[in-house]
């Protein structure tokens, strides 16, 4: 009997990837084909087998090694958020202390700016 | 997707394809490795449009390539290493302590059956049969990870599953 199917059209069958016409031609060719028939079954028993077997495990040193990798960046994420934090605290204690000391803080500014404008006005008074 | 549940969900899944583009679990382990890492340095990248999976695995396939490339014959043929992990060495992976010791010789011998009988299938057939029959990828899926048309998918799952079912046989018949 003359094979009017092309191979492929076993992997098509098997992963259900056939159009409806094809499907049908193939479905009518494997009817009257003995041959293809028992290709069709060792491939399918192929695919189920390779199927069962699964997934390969990973080394545990790569997985070790990949895990660390994956973490670092996190690490130096936090490291940067804790100098922020740090400096926004020393920032924020500062305007504490500042406040606090406001009033002294202020007289010293007045007795400078007081200085610094009697200096001016001598420097511009007429002689 | 944090860089610790992209390892933790896919390291076994892009270990499994590279051993099957790579052919041997040292060359394996190496791909896998520049697969990932890559990954994770892209990670904020990734918009989350596509499965990370495929993402992850197209970057594997990339990277074997540019291995091949420049590493030569050892990495396109995969199996026939240099440095004597071929088909018929035994895998060096230690045994998981949880299955009994029999399953796991069960599974070793049966690991390195498929080995045998994918030894003389191009890795990217190999890399096809694990995308549809473990991952359960589409044709066009396959398609967009190899970078080939959806037609030589078809032929490329027909040709490993065509040597699998041949090595059997043989096994089978002796």
């Amino acid at each position: 009997m003359p094979h009017e199917i092309e191979p492929e059209d076993l992997a098509g069958v098997i992963d259900e990837r056939l159009s409806p016409e094809r499907g049908a031609a193939v479905s009518a060719h494997l009817a009257g084909c003995a041959d293809c028939r028992r290709d069709l079954e060792s491939l399918r028993q192929a695919s189920a087998r390779f199927k069962a077997h699964g997934l390969a495990k990973a080394p545990a040193e790569l997985r070790a090694k990949l895990l660390q990798a994956a973490r670092r960046p996190a690490e130096k994420r936090s490291t940067a958020l804790q100098y922020v934090l740090v400096l926004g605290g020393a920032l924020l204690v500062l305007l504490l202390v500042g406040r606090a000391f406001k009033p002294q803080v202020s007289n010293v500014f007045n007795q400078i700016m007081g200085m610094v404008s009697g200096a001016a006005q001598g420097v511009s008074a007429p002689r | 997707m944090t860089p610790d549940e992209l390892v933790e969900s896919y390291l076994d899944r892009a270990y499994t394809l590279c051993l099957r583009l790579a052919g041997n679990p040292a060359d394996a382990s190496d791909l896998a490795q520049d697969a990932m890492l890559r990954a994770i340095q892209a990670l904020p990248g990734f918009r989350g449009e596509s499965d990370p999976g495929t993402w992850l695995y197209r970057i594997a396939v990339n990277c074997w390539k540019n291995k091949a490339a420049s590493a030569g014959e050892r990495w396109r043929k995969g199996l026939a290493s240099l440095d004597g992990a071929g088909p018929d060495a035994p895998a060096p992976d230690p045994p998981a302590p949880d299955p009994p010791i029999d399953r796991e010789l069960e599974r070793q011998e049966e690991s390195a059956e498929i080995d045998r009988a994918l030894a003389d299938v191009a890795a990217e057939d190999r890399a096809a049969l694990v995308l549809r029959e473990l991952e359960d990828k589409s044709y066009e899926e396959i398609a967009a990870i190899l970078e080939v048309p959806v037609g030589t998918v078809k032929s490329r799952l027909h040709r490993a599953r065509a040597a699998l079912a041949r090595a059997w046989e043989r096994s089978h018949a002796a």
